[in-house]
């Protein structure tokens, strides 16, 4: 009986840190996109923010052709998607 | 072989201080790195200090209560280094970056292989999970240190090459 409530409490630690881990990502995903439409584009690429009424899916797809427009004036030096999540470098 | 990697393992702490200062001397402010380095810093001194006293501890009581003991306290030193860093994270507002996300994956793999550790020990008895524990248990702490080596070689290899760091 002891053995199953500590095999149960090793089963509740993976999860609820494997859940904690892919709560953590997709709030990291959101606050990246954000953060460079709010900041950091609008500093070094005159990037005009993006309207606030579109919804998440939407600002994401705009995001990305914003981006990609970027990419084609030369300026950004690496530019990658992977769920919906952009890794970029920009050459200053 | 397995000896030189607990050798290293018991230096990793002080691997730790030593990235942890590299990366408030180059970085000079509070980001995912710094943390990160704080918390493993943090954590390999308690799990270093706890772990002799504890092991003569374990040696002391029945077979059936050690191994219950020994595998779940150490999954729940790595659980609370886990929420430790989510916990400071999010304390001083620091996007939660690409080394804190590889430490947690990390400290993930470590708790699953204590419990395995636990069911090798009391139900299963297998070589396979007997070999893991024994290899992957160190392997997985030391790659932990050299990742953010490696990290913080390579920001600053960026750096140099682009001018200014300025990946996110």
């Amino acid at each position: 009986m002891l053995n199953i409530l500590v095999i149960a409490t090793f089963i509740s630690l993976v999860g609820v840190s494997a859940l904690r881990i892919r709560k953590r990502a997709v709030f990291q995903t959101i606050e990246l996109t954000e953060t460079l439409c709010r900041r950091k584009f609008s500093e070094y690429l005159d990037i005009v923010e993006l309207p606030d009424g579109l919804d998440k899916v939407k600002r994401l797809n705009q995001f990305k052709l914003d981006l990609q427009n970027i990419k084609a004036s030369g300026r950004l030096e690496d530019i990658s998607f992977k769920k919906g999540k952009a890794k970029l470098r920009i050459v200053s | 072989m397995l000896d030189f990697l607990f050798t290293i393992g018991d230096y990793l702490k002080y691997f730790y201080l030593l990235v942890l200062l590299a990366g408030i001397f180059y970085f000079r402010n509070l980001n995912t790195f710094n943390i990160v380095a704080l918390v493993l810093f943090i954590s390999e001194i308690v799990m270093n200090a706890i772990r002799d006293p504890f092991f003569g501890f374990v040696n002391n009581i029945p077979l059936e209560d050690a191994n219950i003991l020994w595998y779940l306290a150490w999954a729940g030193c790595h659980f609370l280094t886990l929420i430790l860093l989510f916990t400071v994270h999010e304390k001083v507002r620091v996007r939660f970056g690409k080394e804190a996300t590889f430490i947690s994956i990390s400290l993930l793999a470590l708790i699953t292989i204590q419990g395995l550790g636990f069911l090798e020990a009391t139900y299963i008895k297998s070589e396979f999970i007997s070999a893991l524990y024994v290899w992957g248990l160190p392997s997985i702490n030391i790659s932990m240190g050299l990742y953010l080596l490696i990290s913080l070689v390579s920001e600053i290899r960026n750096a140099k090459h682009i001018g200014h760091s300025n990946v996110y």
